[in-house]
């Protein structure tokens, strides 16, 4: 591994393990959890968008799939149980799903997945189990040898050891034959499948890794927030991952987490309210795709460049 | 189900598939003269809605309030046409994706300083409670609907066809560059469709205000429902939008009274995606979308 | 097997128009065949059915003794080809192109790779280091890094070729790979091809440029308006009255 790469990943260790100790605000420590949980989110998209270029406009469905699911399973089975059946039950959702839409291209796969997503969010709101606006509280919280994982503090851990699990495992995907197999198909796909690559298959296997890593987010938010209704799984959501990659720079995972670390942060720093939030991000989406559509991650790279 | 119920969600059907229409040919003509899919148009007609209801409450009289809520819309669509579009006139799909999601957020959440989340409601043309017409009732608004749909689909018709700026437009959307060699200006051009496509937006939205009441965040359903009806017909047909707006807004009356209310959002966007993955030229199988 | 391609009564239509007729011809294992056909006759399409990019209406494909009509592309092993305008991945580096074009040789789904198995990173060391020998035999060893998009259309040829050599093929198919070539280039591309028939592959290039056909290749097809109307030794083919005015009736 190049010299620079080691050093950054060495630094952001170091950072991650003592930020919980440095700093003791909860509001902080909440941003980054939340940071943490739409990193896992961001990870599997992506492959997605950057890699396989393919778009979705409609992961808070799994995000929500995976919460509910989660939320609904853990008081009999147990909270990692339920983890595990949110994000599996995401994944296969995804699949089932994305080998049919994944035919689609362009503009009508941006319109089918929007669709997809309005779908869920009805859903969540109709169906008596998902109890609708009126939500599901008192979700618990996981517990490792009888301590409960229900502080900030606490969360901290659970998430940024997932989020490091995930971002590795995705990486490594991303520099396999199967993330050139994405690439390649993103790229052209008649040469793709002249070289032996299953698009179909590639396709809908790369959605479906995204609708589990979508999941597991779901399932990390609400056992963490204990409470979760419709509300929280809107259109609104799926475009705010699209902002977060887009500002990160939708083809890096460094992206992927300066995407996610700058939203929140951005959040916190304006001292906003949601309304403020989303009307920023809303606005940072029309900057960034206007003027910088690499994402943040592109500044990094030119800054390198020029260092040489 | 009698025929009188039949008749009923017929009526009740092509009345919102109007609106639905009119949505949808905003889309198409602001697509074919500028290549961006807006999805921000369900935005700009809960814009003009909103806007109404501010200006009668400033006193002023209903049809003026209107009328310059309506025009007050196309000067906002202007200005985002200037800032957003013309910038970039060779954006990508993804990009022009994103740039108008990402407006249509700031135009709701920009609704939601000036008109909070509530719902607003918008007086009916009349005050008069409902006709009856075969065993079916209609209202006075529902036939404004439909009279003002009809009407506008002939001025449009007649705009393309007989005036020199439509024929303009229409140009501009066969074949760019072709139109710049004769003569056309393209850029004036596509922000004149833009401005268009918005105005039409607006209008929409103040015809349904008095049906369905609107809120800062009524746009994306509008939009959804737009695009599936532009899609459905075809995307990039004035036809087909038409058309495919009056079969969603048939679909969702028939589902709402056959299975259920609460769910007719939900059938009418399966049966978008049904019809995109199986008939990837919509209804009429003019156009692809790439 | 004697032939390891063939083609049996395949024909095309594309709306009104029939591109392919009836079209019939067999590829000898081990040699080096040309076809060729004024514009529009039917070259690519044919390509395009055998490489499995095209259905047709009618008719068998056999490669290797197998029945290979409905297969779906990326199931045909040991066929490789490039395209008429080059078919790049663009913005992945000339190192990963042809490394791509060894997907077929690794084993493991996102699971494995995700985990990063020993499997998975043998597999890795070995593609790489395949992949730079390729790279060395076709003389792109030093724009390894660059941007496939980035290089002169002589190197995007190589870069084509060698991604599809990566592949192991049995059968070779060139679409035009001569095309725009200068005489420098075009006695290395005859070279290579060369080679590579020496080294057990089989090759069948679709071409315009006729010099060149009759430089490098053994066999001839001549197709027209979708139909075969020469296939024989290619020193009869040139001078074949039926080829000559198919080619002097239309301007190619």
């Amino acid at each position: 591994m190049a010299p620079a790469r080691v050093t950054a990943l060495a630094l952001t260790a170091v950072a991650l393990v003592a930020f919980p100790l440095a700093v003791g605000s909860k509001v902080w420590l909440n941003l980054a959890v939340l940071s943490g949980i739409y990193l896992v989110l961001t990870a599997g998209l992506i492959l997605l968008f950057g890699y396989a270029q393919q778009w979705s406009f409609g992961h808070a469905g799994f995000f929500g799939f995976g919460a509910y699911v989660s939320a609904l399973s853990a008081p009999h089975a147990g909270v990692w149980t339920g983890m595990a059946a949110g994000t599996v039950a995401a994944w296969v959702l995804g699949y089932a799903i994305g080998r049919p839409i994944l035919r689609l291209k362009g503009l009508s796969l941006a319109l089918a997945t929007l669709a997809f997503g309005e779908i869920m969010h009805i859903l969540f709101t109709e169906l008596r189990i998902t109890k609708g606006a009126i939500g599901i509280s008192g979700i618990p919280s996981p517990s490792i040898g009888g301590i409960e994982i229900d502080t900030p503090r606490s969360y901290y851990w659970l998430v940024a050891t997932v989020a490091c699990a995930v971002l590795a495992f995705s990486h490594n995907i991303g520099r396999s034959h199967i993330g050139r197999a994405l690439r390649a198909l993103g790229g052209n796909e008649a040469a793709a499948k002249v070289v032996g690559i299953n698009i179909a298959e590639a396709k809908a296997q790369v959605f479906a890794y995204s609708a589990a890593l979508a999941g597991l987010a779901g399932a990390l938010y609400a056992h963490y927030f204990t409470f979760i209704s419709a509300d929280s799984f809107r259109s609104d959501f799926s475009i705010l991952m699209v902002v977060i990659i887009a500002v990160g720079g939708k083809d890096s995972f460094w992206g992927a987490a300066l995407g996610s670390i700058f939203l929140t942060v951005a959040m916190q720093v304006l001292r906003v309210q949601s309304q403020y939030a989303m009307l920023f991000y809303g606005l940072l989406l029309i900057v960034v795709f206007m003027y910088l559509p690499g994402g943040l991650v592109s500044l990094v790279r030119s800054a390198a460049v020029w260092r040489r | 189900m009698s025929a009188a119920d039949v008749l009923q969600f017929v009526l009740s059907g092509i009345t919102m598939g109007s609106v639905y229409a009119i949505i949808a040919l905003s889309f198409t003509i602001i697509f074919n003269a500028t290549g961006v899919v807006n999805f921000a148009q369900g935005d700009f007609a809960m814009l003009a809605g909103l806007m109404a209801v501010s200006f009668i409450g400033f006193d002023l009289p209903i049809l003026v309030a209107v009328i310059v809520a309506i025009a007050a819309t196309g000067v906002v669509g202007g200005a985002i046409y200037a800032l957003t579009v013309a910038p970039i006139p060779r954006a990508g799909h993804f990009t022009s994706i994103a740039v108008t999601l990402g407006l249509s957020i700031v135009l709701q959440k920009g609704a939601q300083f000036i008109w909070g989340t509530e719902s607003h409601m918008l007086a009916p043309v009349s005050s008069r409670e409902t006709l009856h017409f075969a065993g079916a009732t209609i209202t006075p608004q529902a036939i404004f609907i439909l009279v003002t749909s009809a009407l506008m689909m002939v001025l449009l018709y007649a705009y393309f066809k007989h005036t020199r700026a439509g024929q303009a437009v229409l140009a501009c959307s066969e074949n760019r560059e072709a139109a710049g060699l004769v003569g056309i200006d393209v850029r004036w051009v596509r922000a004149e469709a833009y401005v268009l496509g918005c105005v039409l937006g607006a209008l929409a939205g103040i015809l349904v205000m008095p049906i369905t009441t609107m809120s800062n965040t009524s746009g994306l359903v509008l939009t959804i429902k737009g695009f599936s009806a532009a899609v459905l017909g075809g995307f990039g047909s004035a036809a087909g939008a038409v058309i495919g707006g009056l079969v969603l807004g048939l679909l969702e009356s028939l589902s709402a009274g056959l299975i259920s209310s609460s769910y007719q959002n939900l059938i009418a966007l399966l049966v978008v995606v049904l019809i995109l993955m199986f008939r990837s030229g919509g209804l009429l199988g003019t156009r692809t979308l790439h | 097997m004697n032939e390891l391609l063939q083609l049996a009564g395949l024909t095309v239509r594309f709306g009104g128009n029939l591109a392919l007729s009836e079209v019939s011809f067999a590829v000898r294992t081990g040699s080096i065949a040309a076809l060729i056909g004024p514009n529009g006759a039917g070259k690519t399409t044919a390509f395009n059915v055998v490489s499995g990019l095209l259905t047709p209406e009618s008719g068998r494909v056999t490669f290797a003794d197998t029945d290979v009509t409905d297969l779906p592309a990326h199931r045909r092993r040991g066929l490789g080809r490039t395209f008429q305008i080059t078919q790049l991945f663009g913005d992945m580096t000339v190192r990963e192109n042809v490394m791509v074009g060894f997907h077929r040789r690794h084993r493991g789904g996102p699971f494995e790779a995700g985990a990063w198995s020993p499997r998975i990173a043998r597999q890795e060391r070995e593609a790489a280091a395949a992949t730079e020998t390729l790279l060395a035999t076709f003389g792109l060893g030093s724009l390894a890094q660059r941007a496939a998009a980035a290089l002169p259309l002589g190197q995007q040829r190589l870069l084509e070729l060698a991604r599809a050599v990566a592949g192991a093929p049995r059968l070779l198919m060139l679409d035009e790979a001569a095309s725009g070539l200068s005489p420098a280039e075009l006695r290395e591309l005859a070279a290579h091809i060369r080679r590579l028939r020496d080294s057990g592959i089989t090759i069948l290039l679709v071409e315009h440029n006729m010099r060149f056909v009759n430089d490098v290749a053994e066999h001839l097809i001549v197709l027209n308006y979708g139909r075969v109307i020469f296939d024989g030794p290619i020193a009869a083919g040139v001078r074949d009255p039926a080829v000559i005015s198919a080619y002097l009736g239309r301007n190619s």
